[in-house]
């Protein structure tokens, strides 16, 4: 670089240079390269490096900055800035240097809102000052002074002796700490109630501006809000001991806290008071303050607003007073009410009187050991809710105020005494009472005065120590509660004291102690039984109740606590040794698991001699399958419900005195004593309704006893078994002429005679037809109603004979015709015709839509009230009186279809025409004789043409009608005019089959050098299968059979040996669709060793004659 | 004189002897000739080969030209018969109805079975043919009685139409015979 080369750009970059450069001469006019700066006033020390300020607001900022930095004052510095500090920690050295704000805006020198800051001066007195203002009025030198320093609550100060101030302000909960020799000028005030929080082992006395100190102090515990504290400097003041005057520390002000006296000491030595009892303050962490005190109340003066331990971070926890030994001590109300703190009242022997009461609301106090007298008309101790008050070995002495309570439960606080004598006590239900001892004159109580004891404890008199039973207990008896010594014991608790056995051994199932069962709650399997792990007795009962199961030795005691609804499974045989009652239950189960129970009986109901009754209710399953049995006795008051699930499980003994006794299943063992009935009970009462008793003789059913046979005279010559079986009504005898069922006694409302000829007795109409219908006739006994549709389908052919009564219209059910069935409806003239002229089926007949159904009406006597047809099958009406009819509206059907020939639709006399008539009411079918067809209708009723005339050449000769030919008889006739179509004999087949070749592969040959033999393997038939096709165009079905007929041993097989191939669908003569089928064929045996014919296959051809029920009608 | 009778009586056991075995020896021939030129067997075999004369009696019927349906190697026959068959001992014949129709592709062969006795067979009969009379068979009219025979049957014998050969199925239909006299 040259001055040829000097360009613009080189001259402005050396302008910016220069700029850059004056600035940075003015930085270092501070900053000077070892840190120093002209006119610096402080400087910031941090990590052995030192920078220098020209001001102060920068240094304490940076000092701030600087964690343990030191920022130290060089010159005396007065600046009309407030510096505030906010965080950091650091030391403001004011080296023997004065710091004011000058400012009478901004006022405050040092304001420390967070942080911690420490404040001293090493180098003689520092000085630290706010605004400050003298002035003269009127002679007068007035001045105001504004806070060095103000520690606000987030922040700690530390000032260190050798620091004056002229005002120091500090927030309530500052942590300011003051050490000996800090000097302020002026006032030291607080937001706190005092400074004493400050001033913890210190205290102030009084100087001049420069600390020479006067023989004043001042008092600690003044507030000082506003109050100025004048000059003072910090002393150190450990003890108040020997500066107390009057009771009081001349030095911080507080009273004597006896610091220099002992437990044992009556007076204190510092302010001659009598000392009445000790505290000691305990904490959780271990801590203990022991402290004296002249009172309870002083002492409790003394907990005010403390939380923790003076002195420590560790809470108070427990506080306990104890009264020096002998001493009386006086007092008014005493307040316990820190919720967080246990009170310990030790009277220690002393005598505690109260012109007042001890009051509780919260917290714990325990008093003991003392005498307690009180004015206060409720008494010495007023527990309010939320409050807990423990008394021991306390005696209250009474004053004889008779409304005076030495206890006063004032709104349901926690009482617990455990000794001592109270006089009376008034306690309430709520809050929680214990009282495990002491003697009392009255107990004024509103509820069980059991729930007042302690368990184990009981009230006995006062006088003679006879025991009270709580029941017994009123507000004027004086009692001792005393320790239960003679339990009552019942289910392990004692009646008395609600003591409970913890039942530490058993014997026979019972407790050692107390006597008490054992209740098997754990229980083990060892080998095939069950035993419990308590007691280890043999489980023979398992009770379950929902979810509750227990375990039981004895039966009598499961019984007995079986709760309703209970099951009782028996999980072993047992044989009863005396009679097990089984009362007072709405019902429990036994379940005989396949079990015995023998012995003596178990009886269901009791009654005594007077004639009361104890009900109780059984039920008796066999959840095993018929393995079990069981002897019963069925007393007054007893309901039995036998009701296994089969016929196996046994009664080996039942007698029946009385009650009820059903048996719905299982069976009574035969011989003469294992049934007995007194007081009139027969043995149609052990039947429920529709049961029937059958006969086992051997284990083999015999037969059902007949109702009118069960009188107990046959019970003596009983030998074989009697089963109890719902009966189904089945197989009545062929005599059958009654209205009730042979076997059970049942009312029927009908009865099916089969065609077969058995007779069957319904009890509901339309279930037991829909359940047992078959061909035959139902006969109804008595006016009934349909509870369902009475269906009959799948082709059955009944007779409906309403037999003079009535089928109720208005039931829920119909009669349902559908699926090719037939019904014939039959009536018979009443016994009150004036009432009923005819046999009225008030019941819809729908003609079901799944195959058409057929209505017959066989005589005059037969009424519907409203029939409707879907369809209307072969229906063929020649009688009945219809209140309404009605056809399905969507169908080319009309009312007058349903006529038989030669009838018409009548209302009353007038002859109806129903020849395009679907709805119609009120109408009876009568004779009528056809004359003039018109379209194949009678021009008259309407009735199609019935064709019964005859036809000549296809032609009917009543109506003309032209036979098509729709329908053709087994006879290859027309249906209708019975023209022959077909040659009925007819036969033609086709018969087709695959290339019948077969391959033999012959097996493995072998030659054996030794015996000179060659042996060889069977050989193997291939395994196709040759099929072999029947198509038959008859008109009848055909049957084919297939027979094989091997040469030299050939064997075969066909898939299918026989084949029916329906009939051909015809049009007219004309088979218009084949039916076919077809088998299989393989060859199955036989050898061959060259080709070879193997046999032949014959197919063997016959027509299928139509059956006797089968009338061969096809349509085209 | 002992020695003469004695001689005498061996010439006559002699002349005995072989009349009874000439007696017996015409006895033999007789049976031999009756049993190989005169008895009627009454079995009638089915033969494993077409018959070569075809039925004098069959007359054709129509067709409408097609087969039926029958798999590659295999065969197939079709049956139109009424099962009723009148047979009269008069003139030694049965008449009956039984067309082997055209569509058919199997020739055939028609007995007539009386209780497993063949009273009357065909000769061949091709498809598209009607059969309504088949003399009876020499003597089967001898066995036959009037009145009506349910245990009956057609049996149809087919045979491959080329080679002849007879088909490895035959068929047989169920009748009634009705025997006239």
């Amino acid at each position: 670089m040259n001055g040829k080369n000097f360009t613009v750009k080189n001259k402005t970059l050396s302008l910016a240079l220069a700029l850059i450069m004056l600035f940075g001469a003015l930085r270092v006019s501070v900053l000077a390269a070892d840190g120093t700066v002209e006119n610096a006033v402080a400087q910031v020390t941090s990590n052995g490096t030192t920078v220098q300020y020209d001001n102060l607001p920068d240094a304490v900022a940076a000092a701030e900055a600087a964690e343990g930095s030191t920022v130290k004052l060089l010159t005396d510095v007065k600046i009309s800035t407030r510096i505030n500090v906010n965080g950091g920690n650091f030391t403001i050295d004011l080296n023997g240097k004065t710091w004011e704000n000058t400012s009478s805006s901004t006022l405050f020198a040092l304001d420390v809102y967070g942080g911690r800051v420490t404040v001293t001066s090493t180098n003689g007195m520092g000085t630290i000052y706010g605004y400050n203002i003298t002035w003269e009025d009127w002679g007068e030198t007035k001045s105001e002074h504004y806070n060095a320093v103000i520690v606000a609550d987030d922040a700690a100060v530390h000032v260190t002796n050798g620091v004056r101030m002229n005002m120091l302000y500090a927030y309530k909960s500052a942590d300011l700490t003051l050490d000996p020799g800090v000097i302020i000028t002026n006032n030291f005030f607080t937001q706190a109630d005092t400074i004493e929080q400050f001033l913890s082992g210190k205290a102030l006395q009084r100087c001049d501006e420069n600390g020479n100190t006067v023989n004043e102090y001042v008092p600690l515990n003044d507030s000082y809000e506003t109050q100025d504290t004048g000059c003072v400097t910090v002393i150190d003041h450990s003890t108040c001991s020997g500066h107390v005057v009057n009771g009081v520390c001349e030095v911080c002000g507080n009273a004597c806290d006896h610091s220099g006296a002992t437990s044992s000491d009556v007076i204190c030595s510092d302010c001659n008071a009598t000392l009445a009892l000790t505290m000691t303050l305990k904490s959780n962490g271990g801590s203990t303050l022991v402290l004296q005190f002249t009172g309870i109340t002083p002492g409790l003066a003394y907990l005010k607003g403390k939380s923790f331990i003076p002195g420590t971070n560790e809470r108070i926890e427990t506080v306990e007073f104890k009264l020096r030994s002998g001493i009386s001590l006086t007092s008014d109300n005493l307040i316990f009410d820190d919720a967080g703190v246990c009170f310990i009242l030790d009277l220690n022997g002393s005598a505690l009187t109260l012109s007042g009461s001890i009051l509780m609301s919260s917290g714990e106090l325990t008093v003991c050991n003392g005498t307690v007298d009180s004015e206060d008309v409720f008494g010495a101790f007023r527990v309010y809710s939320g409050g807990t008050l423990r008394l021991e070995n306390i005696t209250y002495a009474d004053t004889g105020n008779a409304e005076n309570y030495s206890v006063y439960d004032n709104d349901g606080g926690n009482v617990f005494i455990t000794s001592g004598s109270y006089g009376s006590v008034w306690l309430l239900t709520s809050g929680t009472k214990e009282l495990s001892g002491g003697t009392f004159t009255e107990i004024h109580f509103g509820g069980d005065y059991g729930q007042l004891l302690k368990k184990g404890r009981v009230y006995t008199d006062a006088t003679t120590g006879a025991y009270i039973p709580a029941d017994s207990m009123n507000s004027s008896t004086a009692v001792k509660i005393a320790e239960c010594t003679d339990h009552t014991m019942s289910g392990g608790i004692c009646t008395k004291c609600g003591f409970a056995c913890s039942h530490p051994s058993y014997e026979n199932g019972k407790c050692t102690i107390c006597g008490s069962p054992c209740l098997h709650e754990e229980v083990e399997i060892d080998g095939d039984a069950l035993f419990c792990k308590v007691c280890h007795q043999q489980i023979v009962i398992k009770a379950t109740n929902g979810d509750a199961v227990s375990y039981y030795s004895d039966i009598a005691v499961a019984e007995k606590n079986a709760s309703d609804g209970s099951t009782l499974t028996l999980i072993k045989n047992v044989s009863l040794e005396n009679k097990v009652f089984v009362t007072n239950k709405n019902g429990i189960t036994l379940d005989l698991n396949g079990n015995s129970l023998s012995g003596e009986a178990l009886c269901v109901g009791n009654s005594d001699s007077e004639g009361n009754v104890t009900e109780g209710t059984l039920t008796v399953v066999d959840g095993s399958g018929g393995k079990g049995s069981v002897g019963l006795e069925v007393r007054n008051g007893g309901t039995l419900v036998f009701k296994p699930d089969n016929i196996y499980t046994k009664i080996t003994e039942l007698d029946i005195y009385g009650g009820s006794a059903k048996l719905y299943g299982g069976r009574i063992c035969g011989g003469k004593n294992s049934l007995k009935l007194y007081n009139n009970v027969g043995m149609v009462d052990l039947l429920p309704d529709g049961y029937a008793f059958r006969v086992y003789s051997e284990d083999q059913p015999g037969d059902l006893l007949c109702y009118s046979d069960l009188k107990n005279d046959n019970i003596e010559s009983r030998s074989a078994d009697l089963v109890p079986e719902q009966c189904g009504h089945a197989n009545l005898p062929l005599d059958f002429s009654g209205e009730n069922c042979t076997y059970c006694n049942v009312a029927f409302v009908a009865i099916l005679k089969t065609a077969d000829g058995k007779i069957r007795g319904f009890e509901d109409l339309a279930k037991d037809w829909n359940s047992f219908g078959e061909n035959g006739t139902v006969t109804l006994l008595q006016d009934t109603v349909l509870s369902e549709n009475m269906t009959f389908t799948n082709g059955v052919d009944c007779i409906l004979d309403l037999n003079g009564y009535v089928i109720d219209p208005d039931g829920p059910g119909k009669l349902f015709l559908e699926g090719n069935s037939k019904l014939s409806v039959k009536g018979r003239e009443r016994e009150d015709p004036y009432v009923i002229s005819e046999n009225w089926v008030r019941c819809d007949v729908h003609i079901g839509e799944n195959g058409a159904g057929t209505l017959d009406i066989t005589d005059d006597l037969v009424a519907f009230s409203v029939v409707y047809f879907s369809d209307i099958g072969n229906t063929q009406l020649k009688h009945g009186t219809f209140a309404h009819i009605y056809m399905d509206e969507n169908k080319d059907i009309f009312i007058s279809d349903l006529l038989a020939d030669g009838c018409a639709f009548f209302s009353g006399a007038k002859l109806i025409n129903m020849a395009s008539v679907r709805d119609y009411s009120a109408v009876t079918i009568e004779p009528h004789t056809h004359k003039t067809f018109e379209d194949g209708r009678c021009t008259v009723c309407g009735a199609k043409c019935k064709h019964t005339s005859g036809f000549t050449d296809d032609k009917c000769n009543a109506c003309g009608y032209v036979c098509t030919h729709e329908k053709i008889d087994g006879d290859g006739k027309c249906s209708m005019c019975s023209k022959q179509l077909l040659d009925p004999a007819l036969i033609s087949v086709d018969i087709t089959w695959e290339e019948m070749s077969f391959s033999y592969n012959e097996g493995k040959k072998t030659w054996d050098p030794i015996g000179h033999s060659l042996s060889a393997e069977d050989g193997i038939w291939d395994q196709t299968e040759k099929t072999i096709t029947v198509t038959n165009k008859s008109y009848r079905a055909v049957k084919a059979e297939f027979f094989f007929n091997g040469t030299d041993g050939i064997e075969g097989t066909f898939g299918k040996a026989s084949l029916t191939v329906e009939g051909a669908t015809m049009d007219g003569a004309t088979a218009v669709k084949s039916e076919s089928d077809a088998t299989s064929f393989k060859i199955t045996g036989g050898a061959i060793d060259k080709k070879q014919y193997l046999g032949t296959i014959t197919v063997k051809v016959a027509a299928v004659l139509p059956s006797k029920d089968d009338d061969g009608k096809k349509e085209g | 004189m002992s020695n003469t009778n004695t001689e005498e009586k061996k010439d006559k056991k002699r002349k005995i002897l072989i009349i009874i075995l000439i007696v017996g020896i015409i006895l033999c021939l007789a049976v031999a000739i009756w049993a190989l030129f005169f008895r009627d067997t009454n079995d009638r075999l089915a033969p494993d080969y077409a018959p070569g004369v075809s039925e004098s009696n069959a007359t054709p019927v129509d067709g409408d030209g097609s087969k039926l349906d029958v798999p590659d190697g295999g065969g197939g026959i079709s049956i139109e018969y009424v099962s009723s068959v009148t047979v009269d001992l008069s003139d030694n014949k049965a008449s009956f109805e039984y067309t082997h129709p055209a569509k058919s592709t199997q020739n055939i062969v028609l007995q007539i079975v009386v209780k497993d006795t063949v009273i009357a067979q065909s000769g061949l009969i091709a498809p598209g043919n009607k059969l309504k009379e088949l003399p009876l068979l020499k003597g089967a009219a001898k066995k036959l009685s009037a009145g009506t025979y349910t245990d009956a049957q057609f049996k149809i014998l087919s045979y491959d139409p080329e080679s002849g050969e007879k088909a490895m199925v035959d068929t047989v239909a169920q009748i009634t015979v009705t025997v006239q006299e």
